[in-house]
């Protein structure tokens, strides 16, 4: 080999080492995905301070009946809609699946999680869903919470389970 | 014959100086390339630390907004109550509206140890709309603000004991 052409090699490899660095540089700093503690805490408190602020809220449905009161009566008799009528004449499970819808368009549909998507489910014994709500886009995951939180529907010892999942539950 | 020697020491000479004349144009096109290198890598690293500062800032703001909440979770001027036990995650608004004044009262002492920098609203969705601005440090609008902190709590009304729909949002500042 003649001398220049070892000098243009010796050249190359120093330009591909720098290319190298520099990609590793870059793949570092701007695309490592970051452990986002804040974005989990504020996910997962959103999910459970949700639906426990939903359970306690007065549904306006008759008297100072709760939302968790509604669901319950429509998980118990889902077939028929459940056995409370409302003041406006719906029944439990319609009254129920209204409410919800409109306290979700009003909340998290207008937080931001159109591109994350979610999914607000109740699934009552045997496996009827009583109530189903989606938004946004529900193939992507943020924090997939697929942990449901648990009615007991006494005096009989089944559960009523009900669902919210920022990302989709991926039941369907 | 001397002066033919002559002659081939002359043009040795010329020989030379154009070979030390190409060194010396290498060696500045290198240290040229070199310092463009060095300017390149220090723009980039100046980037670098602009992006990485920013990001730091938008977390400092997200932690104190979760401060912030935690505090407002652990307020004891607003939680519900009933036969004295504490009900979690859930606000009286009568309550609230007192310490609307209680703030104004002790503005400093809110200002800064309770909420700095921040903007903290109160909003029942259902079954009433209503808004209610329990903080405002006063420069919201000129300041820089990463996303708010928002998080549903239950809203006592005890004029018709019913419970609300609500949610809080905290806004911090810089």
């Amino acid at each position: 080999m003649k001398r220049g052409q070892i000098e243009i090699m010796g050249l190359m490899i120093i330009v591909v080492i720098l290319a190298l660095l520099l990609l590793f540089v870059v793949k570092v700093v701007f695309t490592a995905k970051q452990t986002d503690y804040t974005q989990n805490y504020e996910t997962n408190k959103l999910v459970e301070s949700f639906v426990n602020t939903l359970f306690q809220t007065t549904s306006g449905c008759t008297g100072d009946v709760t939302i968790q009161e509604l669901l319950i009566d429509c998980a118990r008799q889902p077939y028929s809609g459940g056995s409370i009528t409302c003041n406006d004449g719906r029944m439990a499970c319609n009254y129920a699946n209204e409410t919800i819808a409109v306290i979700l368009e009003d909340t998290i549909d207008t937080w931001g999680y159109e591109s994350a998507g979610y999914e607000f489910i109740a699934v009552a014994p045997p496996n009827v869903e009583v109530v189903y709500y989606s938004s946004g886009n529900l193939s992507s995951s943020l924090s997939g919470e697929v942990e449901p939180f648990t009615l007991r529907l006494y005096p009989s010892t089944q559960d009523l389970y009900v669902y919210l999942c920022i990302g989709g539950c991926g039941f369907r | 014959m001397r002066m033919q020697l002559l002659k081939a020491a002359q043009e040795c000479t010329r020989c030379l100086m154009k070979k030390a004349q190409l060194k010396t144009g290498e060696t500045i096109i290198v240290l040229i390339i070199f310092f463009i290198l060095l300017a390149g890598g220090m723009v980039f690293y100046a980037k670098i630390q602009t992006y990485t500062s920013v990001k730091k800032v938008e977390e400092v703001q997200e932690l104190n907004a979760i401060a912030i909440e935690q505090r407002i979770r652990h307020m004891s001027e607003i939680s519900c109550t009933i036969d004295g036990s504490v009900i979690f995650d859930c606000y009286d608004i009568m309550k609230v509206e007192a310490l609307q004044e209680t703030i104004e009262d002790y503005k400093s002492y809110y200002g800064t140890v309770i909420f700095p920098n921040s903007r903290v609203v109160i909003t029942s969705v259902y079954p009433d709309n209503e808004e209610v601005v329990l903080y405002d440090y006063g420069y919201s609008d000129e300041s820089v603000a990463v996303e708010p902190f928002r998080t549903p709590v239950t809203l006592y009304n005890p004029r018709d004991d019913t419970y609300n729909f609500g949610y809080i949002t905290i806004g911090v500042y810089s």
